[in-house]
C-alpha cells in the first residue's frame, strides 16, 4: 500500500548512465542502510536535513572510491565512520545545532513540529532528554548514540571512534553524570 | 541499566525513529560526485534544485504507468504528469492501516503528493491510547481534520473522542498538529459512526455520531458548540458544506414511522432554532435523483454526487452533477460498471465547477476487487491516483481526503 520506501533513481544530472559496477553496489548499500544512517546522524545534528547530507555525502564519498577500496566488505564501516567524521564537523562549525530537534509548543494541547513526526508520546521527556544530550562535548554524545542507538560495546565504540576502551568508558560515565545532573536540575 | 540510562536511550531511539523509512531520499550517483566537482546541498529543504531531473522522470514514470485511461475516445492517451493533475489539490492525507484486511488497524496519516503519492510527512495518531479514525479535508490544499477515537475499551462502551487539525506546510514538508478544543463527542464502540466536516472558512466543524440525535457545531477557536436535535429514528448522513453560503447539507434517513420525508436537507446554520428539521429545508431538486451521500457542493448552485443504478443486471453508475435549485442533470460522467458485491463509488472531492471529481470505487479488475482506489474522473478520462489504496471493502471517504 505504501510507497517504495526508497526509491532509487541511479542517474546522472545530465541522464548519463554512472558506473555500473560502483553504481550497483552503492546503491544496494544505500538501499540497505540510509535509513540507519539517516537516523544516526539525525540523532546526533539534530537536524535532518543535514543528516540527510552528511550521509549523501558518505555515500558518494565511497562511490568515488569504490574502485580504490582495499576490502569492499568494509565499506558500510568506511560509511559509518565518515558519517560520523561530518557530523563532528558540522557541530564543530556550529551550524548544525539540535535546538532544531523538535518543538514549539503554544496553548493547551498545541504541538507543532519541525519535522515529520512518529510519536508524540512522552514528547516533553524526550526533548528534555535530547536538550540535556546537546549540552554534551561532542566525543561524550557520540559515544551515547553509538552504545544506545546502534548498541556498540565498548570496544567496538573505541574501534569505531579511534580511542581507547578506557576512554570511551570514561567519556560515557562522564556524559551520564552529565545528563543525570541536568535532567535533576531542570525537572 | 541506571535510570539515567534508560532515559537517555530511550530518548535517542524516539529520535532515531522520527526518520521513517518511506521519507529517505534515493542515492544519486552523479558526475556531480566525481572528485573535483562540489556537490549541491541534498538536505530535505534544499533538495528541490538538485533532485529536478531524477524527481520529474520519475513522476512520469510513476504516472504513466499508473494511468488509467478509460473511455474509447480517448484510449492509448496517456496524460502529461501536469496535465492530469495540475487543476487538483497537490496533496491528500491518506489513514495507512496495519494488520490483515479482516481487521485493519489505522496506525497513522500521511500527507502525499497527489500526482506521485510520494509522501511528504507521516502523523501518527497523536494521542496514546487513541485510534485514528478518520481524515477529513480543509477548504484549502493543505489543511486537513484528524477524528481519533479512545481504544481498549471493553465493549461495549463509549470511547471518546479527540479531533486535531493537520496542517501541511509544502515548503519545509513540516506538519502542525493541533488539538481542537472538541472534548465532549463520544462513539458507540459497537457502532463506530462518526461523520464531520469542516466549515468553508475553517471555523466550526460539523460532527454527526450515533451517540446523540442530532448535528452538533463546534466553533474550533473557542469550541463552543451548538445542537439541533432530531427527532428519534431519524438517521443523519453526509454532513458537506454548501460551497459560499453557509449551509449544511446533510441526508435525513426515517428508520422507523416518521412525519419528516427523507431526503437531502439543508440546514441553516445561523438558524436559532434548536430542532433540525425546524431549521432545515429540504432540497427537492435532490429526491429522485439517486443522488445519496458523500456528496458535495462546491459551489452555490449544484451538488456532485455518485449515482448507481441497476438495470437488466448490470449495475452502472455515474458522477452526477446536479442543480440544486431545479433538480436538473447538469453533466453525467459515466464510471466503470460496479462488479457485484463492490463498494459503490463515492466523491471526495470535486473543483468548483464540477468538472473534475475524485471518486474512490473499486478497481474494475477482478483480481483487485476488494481495494479501494481515489480516481480523478473528468469528461474524458479517468487516471488512477497514486498511492491513494485501500484494502478491503471499507468505508474509504473517511480514510482519505482531499
Amino acid at each position: 500500500m505504501g510507497s517504495d520506501p526508497m526509491p532509487v533513481a541511479v542517474v546522472s544530472s545530465s541522464g548519463e548512465p554512472a558506473d555500473c559496477g560502483a553504481t550497483a553496489a552503492v546503491t544496494a548499500l544505500y538501499r540497505a542502510n540510509a535509513l540507519s544512517m539517516i537516523r544516526l546522524a539525525h540523532v546526533i545534528l539534530g537536524d535532518r536535513s543535514a543528516a540527510e547530507d552528511v550521509v549523501q555525502d558518505a555515500f558518494s564519498g565511497l562511490y568515488r572510491r569504490w574502485g580504490r577500496l582495499s576490502d569492499q566488505d568494509k565499506a558500510l564501516a568506511y560509511v559509518r565512520t565518515s558519517v560520523l567524521n561530518s557530523c563532528r564537523t558540522a557541530l564543530r562549525r556550529g551550524k548544525r545545532e539540535l535546538s532544531g530537534l523538535v518543538a514549539d509548543r503554544g496553548g493547551t494541547g498545541f504541538v507543532q513540529f519541525t519535522g515529520r513526526i512518529l510519536s508524540v508520546v512522552d514528547e516533553d521527556e524526550r526533548v528534555t532528554v535530547m536538550a540535556a544530550l546537546r549540552r554534551l562535548p561532542s566525543r561524550q554524545r557520540e559515544v551515547l548514540v553509538l552504545r544506545f542507538y546502534l548498541d556498540m560495546s565498548d570496544q567496538q565504540i573505541a574501534d569505531q571512534m579511534g580511542i581507547g576502551t578506557s576512554t570511551v568508558r570514561s567519556a560515557a560515565h562522564r556524559a551520564l553524570v552529565a545528563v543525570g545532573r541536568i535532567l535533576e536540575e531542570s525537572a | 541499566m541506571t535510570n539515567t540510562e534508560r532515559r537517555v536511550a530511550n530518548a535517542i531511539n524516539a529520535t532515531a525513529q522520527q526518520i521513517t523509512a518511506d521519507s529517505i531520499p534515493p542515492f544519486l550517483a552523479s558526475e556531480l560526485t566525481q572528485p573535483g566537482v562540489s556537490r549541491p546541498s541534498l538536505g530535505t529543504r534544499r533538495r528541490a534544485g538538485w533532485l529536478v531531473p531524477a524527481a520529474s522522470a520519475m513522476s512520469v514514470a510513476i504516472i504513466a504507468t499508473a494511468a488509467l485511461v478509460i473511455g474509447n475516445d480517448l484510449a492509448g492517451n496517456v496524460p502529461s504528469a501536469g496535465g492530469a493533475f495540475e487543476a487538483v489539490r497537490p496533496y491528500y492525507a491518506k489513514v495507512t492501516l496495519e494488520g490483515p484486511v479482516s481487521s485493519n488497524t489505522p496506525v497513522a496519516v500521511t500527507i502525499r503528493a497527489t500526482a506521485t503519492g510520494k509522501v511528504l510527512a507521516t502523523v501518527p495518531s497523536p494521542a496514546p491510547r487513541f485510534v485514528i479514525r478518520l481524515v477529513s479535508a480543509g477548504t484549502d490544499d493543505r489543511t486537513f481534520v484528524l477524528a481519533a477515537t479512545q481504544s481498549g475499551l471493553a465493549p461495549p462502551a463509549l470511547a471518546a473522542v479527540r479531533f486535531y487539525s493537520l496542517g501541511f506546510d509544502p515548503a519545509t514538508d513540516a506538519v502542525s498538529v493541533s488539538q481542537l478544543p472538541i472534548s465532549n463527542v463520544t462513539v458507540n464502540t459497537e457502532d463506530v459512526s462518526l461523520q464531520v466536516a469542516l466549515s468553508p472558512d475553517g471555523r466550526s466543524l460539523a460532527v454527526i455520531t450515533s451517540t446523540f440525535n442530532g448535528i452538533r457545531l463546534y466553533s474550533l477557536p473557542t469550541g463552543d458548540q451548538r445542537t439541533w436535535t432530531a427527532e428519534p429514528g431519524e438517521d443523519l448522513l453526509g454532513p458537506a458544506w454548501a460551497g459560499g453560503s453557509g449551509g449544511l447539507a446533510f441526508l435525513l434517513r426515517p428508520v422507523g414511522l416518521t412525519a419528516v420525508e427523507p431526503g437531502a436537507y439543508l440546514l441553516d446554520t445561523a438558524s436559532h432554532r434548536h430542532s433540525l428539521f425546524a431549521a432545515s429545508h429540504l432540497l427537492p431538486a435532490v429526491r429522485g435523483s439517486g443522488c445519496s451521500p458523500p456528496w458535495l457542493l462546491p459551489n452555490p448552485t449544484v451538488m456532485v454526487c455518485t449515482v448507481a443504478r441497476q438495470a437488466h443486471h448490470v449495475t452502472k453508475a455515474y458522477v452526477a452533477e446536479i442543480s440544486i435549485r431545479t433538480g436538473k442533470l447538469l453533466r453525467r460522467i459515466p464510471l466503470p460498471g460496479i462488479v457485484q458485491n463492490d463498494v459503490l463509488p463515492q466523491v471526495a472531492w470535486a473543483n468548483p465547477t464540477g468538472t473534475q471529481v475524485i471518486v474512490l470505487m473499486g478497481l474494475p479488475k477482478p483480481n483487485l476487487r476488494g481495494a479501494v482506489t481515489a480516481f480523478l474522473v473528468t469528461r474524458s478520462r479517468i487516471t488512477k491516483i497514486p498511492e491513494a489504496t485501500w484494502p478491503g471493502l471499507l468505508s474509504a471517504s473517511t480514510l482519505g481526503a482531499w
